[in-house]
């Protein structure tokens, strides 16, 4: 049973930042029918950009977490301004598909590429914001950096789900993604909207790196599988419904934690990913995805 | 008979890129010429070898121009079943004993199965759960290669043989070299004949699922087909690279190797054989001759496949193709249209041929088409409701009906594109009823659509060809082995000239008009000698004097095949179609010839109210 207890809380925990990855992605892919394929990779700079002021250039812990959110906002923002500026607003993208997949595609190996050359390819963590043991329930384990993950998650989660209903720059936003012509007409600029939900889930994204990093720790090329299992998150939400995503996010990291619990430790992650490959084909009616692919 | 226009003596679609502009065996035979020769001039140094994995890469990209470049089957399993045939070899020459020659077809017929197996179930997918199920393949392969002790975890299988054995290291690299130029000028033969043949339009067709089922076209086989082939090839490349490096390692699974092979085709070309081949050879050989590439591989990679997609997504076959265009007298840029053909008014092309349903004989004396109790719902609006019709033979039909009565509802449930809810459809006597869209097409059944749907990139009468290719029922392997397609073009162009405008046959249906478009989309429908034309408003958005060339050109046609138009221009209905059907609310109210349509109270009531046009100011005509 306690064994049962600390697999769901270490579940909860990883699917709590899949959860909010997937959440980002389909804030934005509703407002640029894109994938951003690169948000993993901005949570590894958040983790390890922080691990590389504090520990080997002895910043205060505050400030670099300061300094590397804003680097990473610098970085989507110059990302959105030269790239995708070109690519969607001087209509040089190829339709559909193509540009849903390889623009950010690229950004993340280029971001890992300089990673790999800034940060090493040595696993770091950020260090943590709530020092301390896990803390113990009666034999239940729970990470603190786990509890920071969740509530901020909770936060974060609860307050775009508020102002996507209830606030017209939600409607506004929504409207981008569903007819960016029309939204034009009616007088929202889709294109700031693109870059600022851009710069701001790259930004959510490096939070959710720094507050997780102690639970796992970072490579440079760690940012690909999370992204991806965010990205699957949202598959299974359409790429539209960040409640959805979320429901998505938290079931995948409870499947993987069960998976490396009870079945295979080396195993759990090659099981995740054969499971959520066999689902998406066998059911892409799941996902809403038959609109999306056209 | 009138003579038909004179023929352009070539047809080269406009948009054609490198790989096509020479022929399959010649593009083969340099490329394989030029491979070998290299591979013999570096004389097996550390170049060479470097070449040698360029060659082996461009096996795959080949295979991924075909599926991912020309039909947009976006897969990322090409490095798995890469690897796959890199193992295969490995294990089959390191722990069996077999050669590696005698492996290597073994290795990639397997993968071919596996290929069949794993496509059979992902190609059903919608395209971008393929993409992203695909993605996830190399993690868990990696996961299990590195940690399974058989195939050599992290180390990999070393001490391979090569693929043809010399005296020493270099001589064995050298002959391996030239045995791997030899297979990759099969490859570029294979893809380019492919390519070359009907097959090659229908892959243009089939990211567009309307079009290719109202023009016959099996989607789904194709795409399976698709992905058998870009696994093979990936399995072939893999084997080569077994073959020639002779040691394997769980890196060749990677999503690092896949994005290498994306970067690969998309600086190359990814809408051509010889750019994919320049692409794969040349981003190795960077990555080969300098360190500081190779340190920065992933940014370099990264940084190149967007600038390639930002500002020529054709890649480099595209840049050399357009700058070859602008040198003065080196190619043709566009076949001459010559004057437009004025529109013939006896059929000067023949009678509308029968076409590809000619196998099948019609039941005896069996109505064109029947209708019985067809209904469909939409949630709760019920666009066609229980509608009977009759339609005996040749002739000219019409529906019509105030905006939302359903009659392309109709025209969608006769010609498949909707399923039915209830009732039958029978076209000549079969009950036609549970056939998907492709089925009816190719029983006969041919469509054009109410918004113009033509592929753009391939000229008018390439268009056209495809609705006149047998290839539909072929597989891939006899289109390679023999082509028809310049027999459908021939069939593409009596049809253009049956519609009169022949003189657009090499025009990017881009650049028409819009009644240029529509006169294509209705070659396309005629070419194949349908049983049943349907026709969703032809004339609207025409001009007064290009709708009197529709009716003449529609009179025409409706002396050799049945045609039904569903049509809001009442007057054109009125005058030239036999028999005239109004659907109001899904529900077929009136069904007569002109004279009483023109008489009835309804039609006065309902339609006439609606359209104010010269026919109410003059029931007299």
């Amino acid at each position: 049973m306690t064994e049962f207890g600390n697999l769901v809380l270490s579940g909860l925990t990883s699917g709590a930042i899949y959860a909010v990855l997937a959440v980002c992605l389909a804030l934005w892919f509703r407002v640029a029918n894109m994938l951003n394929l690169a948000a993993g990779d901005f949570a590894m700079i958040g983790a390890l950009g922080v691990d590389l002021l504090v520990r080997v250039h002895g910043w205060n812990l505050g400030l670099s977490i300061l300094a590397i959110l804003v680097v990473i906002a610098l970085v989507a923002f110059a990302y959105d301004f030269v790239v995708l500026r070109i690519a969607v607003d001087w209509g040089r993208a190829q339709e559909g598909i193509v540009a849903i997949f390889f623009f950010t595609f690229a950004l993340s190996f280029v971001l890992e590429g300089i990673a790999q050359q800034v940060f090493g390819t040595v696993v770091h963590a950020a260090p943590a914001l709530w020092p301390g043991n896990a803390l113990d329930f009666h034999g239940l384990h729970v990470q603190r950096a786990g509890v920071l993950v969740i509530g901020f998650a909770l936060v974060v989660g609860v307050g775009l789900a508020l102002c996507l209903r209830f606030t017209l720059v939600g409607k506004a936003m929504a409207a981008c993604g569903e007819n960016p012509i029309g939204a034009r007409i009616v007088g929202i600029d889709s294109r700031r909207f693109r870059r600022a939900i851009f710069v701001l889930t790259a930004v959510l994204a490096g939070v959710f790196g720094i507050l997780g990093s102690p639970i796992t720790g970072f490579v440079y090329n760690s940012g690909a599988g999370l992204g991806l299992s965010g990205v699957v998150a949202a598959a299974f939400a359409g790429f539209t419904r960040p409640g959805r995503a979320v429901a998505a996010g938290l079931s995948i990291g409870l499947l993987e934690s069960f998976l490396s619990g009870y079945v295979n430790t080396a195993y759990g992650e090659t099981l995740l990913y054969g499971v959520l490959a066999a689902v998406m084909l066998f059911r892409p009616q799941l996902m809403g995805l038959p609109e999306v692919a056209r | 008979m009138t003579s038909s226009p004179p023929r352009p003596r070539r047809w080269s679609p406009s948009a054609d890129l490198l790989g096509r502009a020479a022929g399959p065996t010649g593009t083969a035979i340099w490329v394989t010429s030029l491979a070998i020769l290299a591979v013999v001039a570096l004389q097996g140094g550390y170049y060479g070898s470097v070449l040698v994995l360029g060659i082996a890469y461009a096996i795959v990209t080949v295979g991924m121009a075909v599926q991912i470049g020309y039909s947009h089957q976006l897969a990322f399993s090409q490095s798995v079943f890469m690897g796959m045939g890199a193992y295969g070899v490995a294990i089959l020459d390191t722990r069996y004993g077999w050669p590696v020659p005698l492996a290597l077809p073994v290795v990639v017929l397997g993968s071919g199965l596996v290929g069949a197996a794993v496509g059979s179930v992902v190609t059903r997918a919608p395209g971008l759960a393929l993409a992203l199920a695909t993605v996830l393949f190399p993690i868990p392969v990696t996961t299990y290669v590195t940690y399974s002790d058989y195939l050599g975890s992290y180390t990999g299988i070393g001490g391979i043989a090569p693929l043809w054995a010399g005296d020493s290291a270099s001589d064995s690299l050298i002959r391996s070299g030239i045995a791997s130029a030899l297979l990759l000028g099969l490859c570029v033969f294979a893809c380019g004949r492919i390519l070359r043949s009907g097959i090659g339009l229908e892959l243009a067709v089939s990211s567009d699922e309307r079009s290719a089922g109202a023009l016959g076209i099996r989607t789904s086989r194709r795409k399976l087909e698709l992905f058998v082939l870009g696994s093979m090839l990936a399995a072939l490349g893999g084997a080569v690279f077994a073959g020639t490096q002779t040691v394997v390692s769980s890196d060749i699974f990677s999503q690092v190797s896949e994005l290498t092979l994306l970067v690969m085709l998309f600086v190359g070309g990814c809408r051509s054989l010889v750019g994919a081949v320049v692409g794969a050879i040349g981003i190795e050989y960077l990555a080969g001759s300098a360190t500081f590439v190779n340190t920065h591989l992933l940014i370099i990679e990264g940084v190149l496949l967007t600038v390639v997609l930002l500002f020529e997504p054709g890649g480099l076959a595209a840049i050399v193709v357009n700058a070859v265009r602008r040198v003065p007298g080196s190619v043709p840029a566009r076949v001459d249209h010559g004057p437009p053909a004025p529109v013939p008014r006896a059929a000067p092309a023949g009678p509308v041929r029968p076409g590809r349903a000619e196998g099948i004989a019609p039941a005896a004396d069996a109505p064109a088409l029947v209708c019985r109790g067809v209904s469909k719902r939409f949630g709760g609006l019920v666009a066609v409701d229980e509608v009977s019709l009759e339609i005996p033979g040749r002739g000219l039909y019409g529906i019509c009906g105030p905006n939302g009565a359903g009659k392309s509802t109709l025209l969608e449930l006769i010609s498949g594109g909707l399923r039915l809810d209830a009732g039958q459809v029978l076209v000549e006597g079969r009950d036609v009823s549970r056939w998907s869209a492709a089925e009816r097409a190719q029983h006969g059944v041919a469509r054009t659509f109410q918004t113009v749907r033509l592929i753009p990139h391939l000229s008018a009468l390439d268009n056209v060809a495809i609705a006149c290719l047998r290839s539909h029922r072929t597989s891939m392997i006899e289109a390679v082995v023999r082509s028809e397609l310049e027999e459908a073009r021939e069939r593409a162009y009596a049809a253009l000239a049956r519609v009169g405008s022949a003189h657009l046959a090499a025009v990017d249906p881009g650049r028409l008009t819009l009644e240029g478009q529509r006169m294509v989309e209705m070659a396309r429908a005629i070419a194949a000698g349908p049983r049943l034309l349907l026709l969703d408003e032809p004339a609207s958005g025409l001009s007064g004097d290009q709708r009197g060339r529709l009716r003449e050109l529609l009179l025409s046609l409706g002396a050799e095949v049945t045609v039904v138009v569903v049509e809001h221009d009442l007057e054109l209905l009125a005058t030239i179609a036999g028999q005239l059907f109004v659907l109001i609310n899904g529900r077929l109210r009136f069904q007569g010839d002109g004279d009483g349509f023109r008489r009835s109270d309804l039609v006065r009531s309902e339609l006439m109210g609606l359209v104010e046009g010269s026919y109410a100011a003059d029931p007299s005509r």
